[in-house]
């Protein structure tokens, strides 16, 4: 029977449904003849274009068409490995399925870049839930509704989605940057390490092969698409001890080139608290008897580096001081004064 | 992904979810999909109905029955189960969980670890062992799981509670009572929706700057004209009729920071990168604060009162220096 041909969505869908059904190895003849998307007029080789374009694809959104080769009768084709295929039985409990509905919640609520895939996952695992509608109504009430600012394009997806699969696969990845203080974006080729993501943003934690040094990068500020290597053999072997909530901890001036020294400042007994509870990694903190307290971290003498530190300093203007170093705190001062004449 | 890819997606998931479901509801199907129940009903069973398998016999096609607002799946014996997690979708749901109110103190911690150990050995490609350490998010502090678990006890049993504030705009770290309606994450940021007893309004808090949050013991029914969704926006801030419009302009490196931040709408950008902003606040100081940051590249350029706030802060500001010596 050779019919007119269909939607992508209709044929892809056909497709995986007959390699399902069929539970073994179907060759490509049967599928140009069978499978409704693949029994049309057209050629011979624009039909076996379209079922490798469709193989890719489906690869890529991980449902595994595979081929054998010829056995001893001759037969080969094409078949979806079961095991590999089905999401494996997830045992929950009623608290674990509570959890997921929740996060169902914020997932809906949200449409930054990871939402997209949180809610393609959370669909899956809800077979397996014993949560059904009165009682997800009900743990709505105790629901942390999640509400991003929904500016995140298809192409920031795209490349999470890469680089993901490069970080598991241990593949260099490279990419045009633009850093913050930048014209002009630059390629950058990098061992991605981790993935972290931290106030609604994601960050690429990697070797820098120019720099030969850990940085990170700001995936927004990645223009065009992620290139990662291919082949499967591992490219590199990021360090035993790695860890990417450490360096979501780290703020972005440790990442500086430069001598480090440590600094000191201090904050008034109204924010000493806050400061306090968002220390990040390598830092350190001790309250006095007031209340106040001082800062311990670590700065680079590079104008970049001074310069995020004051901006973090802003947030506490008025109520915050550095005491050391004396360069920082000699440029501190004179930002401020330089500042204030401005305004007569 | 281009739509036919992302369409198929979420209908492999959906048909073994429909038939281990006979008689799911549209409403819940849409909760699943983030669509109404109205458009489920419109859209679901006409799509299903295209899937078969040769010879397409009659009961080769996938078979969709509806009774009202109740659905029932036949003939879809092949798609029993989902597909596995790929590894965007394992990598999403480490980072969701991982960045769940923190571990100490909040209600749900050993649930996270329970899903964490099944989601591991369901996935058994070794997937999440790949990821574990190299995929995560920002951890908040102790104190703030304590805090948001407290606040989720309040909101489920309609608790006020009185918190110690520290309210950024005025500089004033203060006490209020507050009858809690709902509980948001914004880009990874705690607030609470919740009528404020002293100001007897409607207001946001960032639980980040509550120092403490302590039940009363007084209960409270919720309004029934509560809308979360009104905060559905990329700022929290209501206007009133008393506020006023500052204006500042930026260098160039200030106007794409900026940008980052989500000012776009705001910002008028000339030829050169620098860029002219408009905030409209009811305390001068809140755009102080946001201009400081920005250090010798950015000037608030009026009205006078803005002017004269800047002066204030930045003379407060060398007085603390001058007090605080090393």
């Amino acid at each position: 029977m050779i019919v007119d041909p269909v939607q992508k969505f209709e044929r892809l869908m056909n497709l995986v449904a007959f390699l399902l059904a069929s539970g073994e190895p179907v060759p490509f003849s049967s599928i140009r003849k069978q499978v409704v998307g693949y029994n049309d007029y057209a050629r011979e080789d624009a039909v076996e274009k379209r079922f490798d374009r469709d193989k890719k694809e489906l690869r890529e959104i991980g449902i595994p068409v595979e081929y054998t080769p010829a056995d001893e009768q001759g037969r080969d084709g094409y078949f979806i490995p079961l095991d590999q295929y089905f999401h494996h039985e997830l045992d929950l409990a009623p608290d674990e399925a509570a959890l997921l509905v929740m996060l169902a919640n914020a997932a809906r609520a949200g449409n930054d870049a990871i939402h997209a895939n949180l809610r393609s996952a959370l669909l899956k695992m809800a077979i397996d839930s014993p949560v059904q509608d009165e009682l997800a109504e009900a743990i709505g009430k105790r629901h942390v509704h999640a509400f991003a600012r929904g500016r995140r394009d298809r192409a920031q997806l795209d490349n999470l989605d890469k680089l993901v699969a490069a970080i598991a696969a241990r593949k260099g990845a490279r990419f045009k940057y633009r850093p913050l203080n930048s014209k002009r974006a630059v390629e950058r080729r990098v061992h991605p390490y981790g993935l972290g993501y931290r106030e609604g943003e994601w960050y690429l934690v990697g070797e820098d092969q120019e720099r030969e040094d850990l940085r990170q990068f700001k995936l927004s500020r990645i223009q065009g698409a992620v290139v990662v290597k291919r082949g499967k053999k591992p490219e590199f072997a990021e360090p035993a001890d790695f860890d990417i909530e450490e360096h979501m901890e780290r703020p972005p001036w440790a990442y500086q080139d430069g001598k480090a020294e440590w600094a000191e400042i201090m904050f008034h007994a109204d924010v000493a608290w806050i400061v306090e509870e968002n220390l990040e990694r390598g830092q350190e903190f001790k309250t006095r008897k007031d209340g106040s307290g001082v800062l311990r971290l670590q700065v680079h003498r590079s104008d970049d580096a001074h310069k995020r530190l004051l901006t973090f300093l802003a947030g506490y203007s008025g109520q915050c001081a550095v005491l050391k170093p004396a360069w920082l705190r000699r440029q501190a001062i004179a930002d401020l004064k330089e500042l204030r004449a401005r305004y007569g | 992904m281009a739509l036919p890819l992302a369409k198929l997606r979420i209908y492999l998931s959906l048909i073994p979810l429909l038939r281990s479901r006979p008689g799911i509801t549209f409403k819940e199907i849409g909760d699943h999909l983030g669509m109404s129940a109205q458009a489920v009903a419109r859209e679901i069973p006409e799509a299903l109905m295209l899937c078969g398998v040769p010879p397409y016999m009659p009961h080769d096609y996938i078979a969709c029955f509806t009774e009202g607002d109740r659905v029932t799946l036949r003939f879809a014996d092949h798609f029993k189960r989902p597909a596995r997690l790929t590894l965007g979708e394992a990598a999403a749901m480490l980072i969701a969980l991982r960045s769940m109110p923190p571990a100490r103190g909040a209600p749900q911690a050993p649930a996270v670890a329970g899903l964490m150990l099944k989601l591991e050995r369901a996935l058994g490609t070794g997937a999440v062992k790949k990821l574990v350490r190299r995929i995560g998010a920002r951890r908040g502090s102790g104190a703030l799981g304590q805090r948001l678990a407290t606040l989720q006890t309040a909101l489920e049993q309609g608790q006020e509670v009185e918190i110690e504030y520290y309210t950024a705009r005025r500089r004033v770290l203060s006490k209020r009572r507050l009858r809690p309606y709902a509980l948001l994450d914004r880009l990874g940021r705690y607030y609470v929706i919740g009528r404020d007893s002293q100001r007897g309004k409607e207001l946001s808090f960032r639980v980040d700057r509550m120092r403490s949050v302590t039940p009363t013991g007084k209960t409270f029914e919720k309004p029934k004209s509560f809308n979360p969704q009104r905060y559905r926006k990329p700022d929290l801030y209501r206007p009133s009729s008393s506020d006023i419009a500052v204006k500042a302009k930026l260098s160039p490196d200030a106007a794409r920071f900026a940008q980052e931040g989500g000012f776009a709408s705001d910002i008028k950008q000339k030829a050169s990168g620098a860029a002219e902003v408009t905030v409209r606040t009811d305390v001068a100081r809140w755009i102080v604060d946001w201009a400081l940051q920005f250090g010798m590249q950015a000037e608030v350029t009026g009205p006078k009162s803005a002017r004269e706030e800047m002066k204030g802060v930045l003379d407060d500001w060398q007085a603390f220096y001058d007090a605080h010596k090393r």
